[in-house]
């Protein structure tokens, strides 16, 4: 085991070791035990990957760094986009069996699990596929274009038992852990608000070959309702795990609405986009996402009435923010004497603008790779051969308020979950 | 070029002020805390503070000290 291998475990360990809420992250204690891996070729575990786009590239490369620790190998890989299927194969080295049909690698017995991420439409026919074909499987997220793909692979994978693991890095980032074990002890007080927004500037646009205009659908299927819901599946379906986890809950409501204000060309999805999730206790979870401007970036904020986490930069605030020292104060004190100037006349009130403090950090150390540590994890259940308990209800829940929101902007109505999506 | 020669006196005198000056720059640490009710620990762990304060002071001193000398120069300039 490689020591950034013992030190990620290490940090998982810790994290979770100090942590009140061990039983609300089963996930977890098998990322943080050590691995009772079996490096005998007959216990390696074979790995197909189908889709090695973008997302797929970057999973590709975060399993070859873990085939000796783990005692995996990349087996095949399938896609039918041919730039994508040459990379994957250099990535590979050519020792992976390659496919342009995903069924024909399904069939391929001495494989036990599928990782899949292709374009979103794909995800549910192949996961099914996979499922029933007896395969282990890791799908990224959202789950599926549509709620009643959602609601099918969630029953195929009750009935098959095979594991169904969603691609929701962020469930092991300790960044994220922390602030969860913050929220849960208590330490930012009653949560009553979380607000998380996505801002780009940029059309999300790929280049598409020149002379092939029939490929940008299948190249920019992000921008295209048969294929995606644009920023709702691609980018707020992680910030909506998010406070689905961080509330403890799903919501029970959502409003929204969003529009084309911006790329005003062939696009059909949103470029920007405004929601209100609502749950149950009356905390709502009020989320944005632009592609014109780019100033505020990304975040998830939990406002409690103690403190405040902001979990992509890292940081929580207290609501009384520790005093500087005596000195400094006296300083302050003598500077604001000389210097300050007396206003005559102006404004009677003081704006309550933003409080000026730079807060602590969350997590003393968050470089680890977090997508990393969800393939190890996946990789550890597949090996014990069941899935890990709470893991794929966190993926299934964000998909469906994901959907729900896309659902409440195209109809212009309040939606609440159907009966027929409760698992 | 002449060499310049510091006496001892001068240096002395100096180092008087510099103390002088650590002295006021602590007190103000003690009343701060005092007045801002924090924790005494800052006593030890805002010396760099202190000390920082501290050559301010003394640089204050030595500009109003020259003022001085340069207005006492100025009258004896003047009765000659």
């Amino acid at each position: 085991m490689s020591s950034e291998d013992k030190s990620r475990r290490s940090f998982i360990k810790n994290t979770i070791l100090g942590s009140t809420a061990l039983m609300a992250y089963p996930w977890l204690e098998a990322v943080a035990k050590e691995p009772a891996v079996s490096m005998a070729a007959a216990n390696k575990i074979r790995i197909g990957i189908i889709g090695v786009g973008s997302r797929g590239q970057g999973l590709l490369h975060n399993l070859l760094a873990i085939e000796t620790t783990h005692n995996i190998e990349i087996a095949a890989i399938c896609d039918n986009y041919e730039p994508n299927y040459q990379r994957a194969i250099e990535l590979t080295k050519g020792k992976a069996k390659a496919f342009y049909e995903y069924r024909k690698l399904l069939e391929m017995n001495n494989i036990d699990a599928i990782v899949i991420a292709t374009p979103l439409h794909q995800h549910a026919h192949i996961v099914i596929d996979a499922l029933q074909a007896g395969k282990q499987v890791f799908c990224e997220k959202t789950m599926a274009r549509t709620l009643e793909d959602t609601k099918r692979m969630a029953d195929v994978h009750y009935s098959t038992g095979k594991i169904l693991q969603i691609g929701h890095q962020r469930l092991f980032d300790t960044r994220y852990l922390d602030a969860m074990d913050y929220i849960k002890s208590g330490k930012i007080g009653q949560v009553t608000q979380i607000r998380a927004y996505w801002h780009r500037n940029n059309d999300w646009r790929r280049p598409v070959p020149e002379g092939k205009p029939e490929l940008d659908r299948k190249i920019n299927w992000r921008l295209y309702k048969e294929y995606s819901c644009g920023l709702m599946t691609e980018l707020a379906s992680h910030q909506i795990q998010v406070a689905n986890w961080a509330k403890d809950a799903q919501p029970i409501s959502v409003m929204g609405v969003g529009g084309i204000n911006y790329w005003k060309e062939r696009r059909e999805v949103y470029d920007n986009v405004a929601l209100i999730y609502s749950y149950a206790d009356g905390t709502q979870f009020i989320y944005d996402s632009m592609t014109s401007n780019r100033f505020y970036g990304l975040e998830e904020q939990i406002l409690g009435d103690k403190g405040t986490l902001e979990l992509e930069t890292n940081k929580i605030y207290s609501e009384k923010p520790p005093k500087p020292a005596g000195i400094l104060q006296l300083v302050n004190n003598i500077e604001k004497g000389i210097f300050e100037k007396i206003p005559i006349g102006g404004a009677t009130w003081i704006p309550e603008t933003a409080l000026q403090y730079k807060g602590d950090y969350i997590s003393a150390d968050y470089s680890v790779n977090a997508t990393r540590i969800q393939l190890e994890a996946f990789v550890d259940s597949v090996r014990r051969g069941k899935p890990t308990p709470g893991l794929f209800e966190q993926g299934y829940h964000a998909s469906v308020w994901t959907l729900l929101g896309q659902q409440a902007m195209d109809t212009q109505q309040i939606v609440n979950l159907p009966e027929s999506m409760k698992i | 070029m002449s060499d310049i020669i510091i006496k001892e006196k001068t240096i002395k005198r100096e180092l008087v002020f510099f103390l002088l000056s650590l002295i006021i720059a602590f007190g103000m640490n003690v009343y701060a805390i005092i007045v801002f009710d924090t924790a005494w620990t800052e006593l030890v762990s805002k010396l760099h503070i202190v000390l920082s304060l501290s050559i301010i002071i003394y640089l204050l001193t030595l500009i109003i000290r020259a003022i001085i000398l340069g207005i006492i120069r100025l009258i004896k300039m003047a009765k000659k």
